[in-house]
């Protein structure tokens, strides 16, 4: 048997695909539902990769540490209450993100920007618009409140601002 | 509201702008309460969501952008652009789409527009200076201008929005 005195160096590596599991905790989410969060994540997705000037009007790109935020917000998100998925995600011209839902005949937006704190919008015609302010910390995020707006709300920095429509 | 920019360029050629004095009718003449101002919002994922409701176009539409409307919300007044000229002068590959918002449903928000004739940009340049991009807002302040901004939203979306043809899907 022959051996060479120098062998061809193989190095095997071995990685583990980082699928994500989402847990349905006793429910069965419908197929629409499903198809929701997909294309929310695919929004996501689809911001992580605009650049300068994405929208025509010298918007500059997304910072990454807010859209890695929404992504954790995001799978927060889908742990309080996988039946409400977000009707639409958007990147706003000054970088911040927003999840956004129609409620009845409300309006309720949860943006994320620079700042460690979600802030919560709840308009609808003929009401005062309400505001309130989330913590992005890990311990407050586990807290079983977002979609549902509590119409009773124990802001954490205060409703600093209410006004008619 | 006057100011002192040269009357170069004269309104649209319509019934209501023959009534408003054309073809006297510059781009310096003050706001009349019947005019429809137009404002171009960008072709992304997001801006536009018919299911919505009265929400569909995006408050993000009428955010306040630090490039844009530095002296105030960047308008434009239907007298003087179609909505096919402003959505076409925007050269991004995107391409927009274009708003519309009536001066009375400014008012009704307790907004001001001003005509702010600008040379470099299409004829009828107008500005809402309370929606003016200011670094360092207080957050009550911010709080106000995006309930301004999902309000000028609501009526925008009301209003229906411009659609060029063979626009493009959204940037993404």
């Amino acid at each position: 048997v022959f051996h060479s005195p120098n062998p061809t160096a193989i190095v095997w590596t071995q990685t583990t695909p980082a699928y994500q599991t989402i847990v349905f905790d006793g429910f069965q989410a419908s197929i629409p539902v499903i198809s929701s969060w997909i294309e929310r994540a695919f929004d996501l997705a689809s911001i992580r990769a605009l650049g300068d000037n994405w929208d025509g009007f010298g918007s500059e790109a997304p910072d990454h540490s807010v859209i890695e935020k929404a992504n954790a917000f995001f799978r927060v998100l889908q742990d309080r209450d996988f039946t409400n998925p977000p009707m639409r995600v958007g990147l706003s011209p000054n970088g911040s993100i927003a999840f956004e839902w129609l409620e009845q005949d409300a309006f309720l937006r949860a943006e994320l920007g620079d700042s460690e704190e979600v802030e919560w919008m709840r308009a609808a015609p003929g009401q005062p618009t309400n505001f309130r302010l989330e913590s992005l910390a890990p311990s407050r995020l586990e807290a079983p409140e977002g979609q549902a707006w509590k119409t009773t709300p124990a802001p954490v920095g205060g409703l600093a601002y209410a006004c008619a429509h | 509201v006057e100011n002192n920019a040269s009357p170069c360029r004269r309104a649209r050629l319509r019934l209501c702008t023959l009534i408003r004095g054309w073809p006297w009718y510059y781009e310096t003449a003050g706001i009349f309460a019947g005019e429809v101002l137009l404002r171009a919002i960008p072709n992304a994922r997001g801006y536009l969501t018919p299911s919505m409701g009265k929400w569909s176009v995006s408050p993000y539409a009428f955010e306040p952008n630090k490039k844009r409307d530095i002296d105030g919300m960047s308008f434009f007044r239907e007298d003087f652009v179609t909505p096919f000229e402003l959505a076409t002068a925007n050269k991004h590959p995107a391409r927009v789409r274009v708003a519309r918002v009536s001066v009375a449903q400014f008012r009704l928000l307790g907004l001001e527009v001003r005509c702010a004739p600008d040379e470099t940009q299409l004829p009828g340049h107008a500005i809402v200076p309370e929606m003016s991009f200011i670094a360092g807002r207080t957050r009550e302040e911010k709080r106000r201008i995006a309930d301004l901004s999902q309000k000028l939203a609501q009526f925008a979306s009301e209003n229906k929005t411009y659609c060029p043809p063979g626009l493009p899907p959204p940037i993404s």
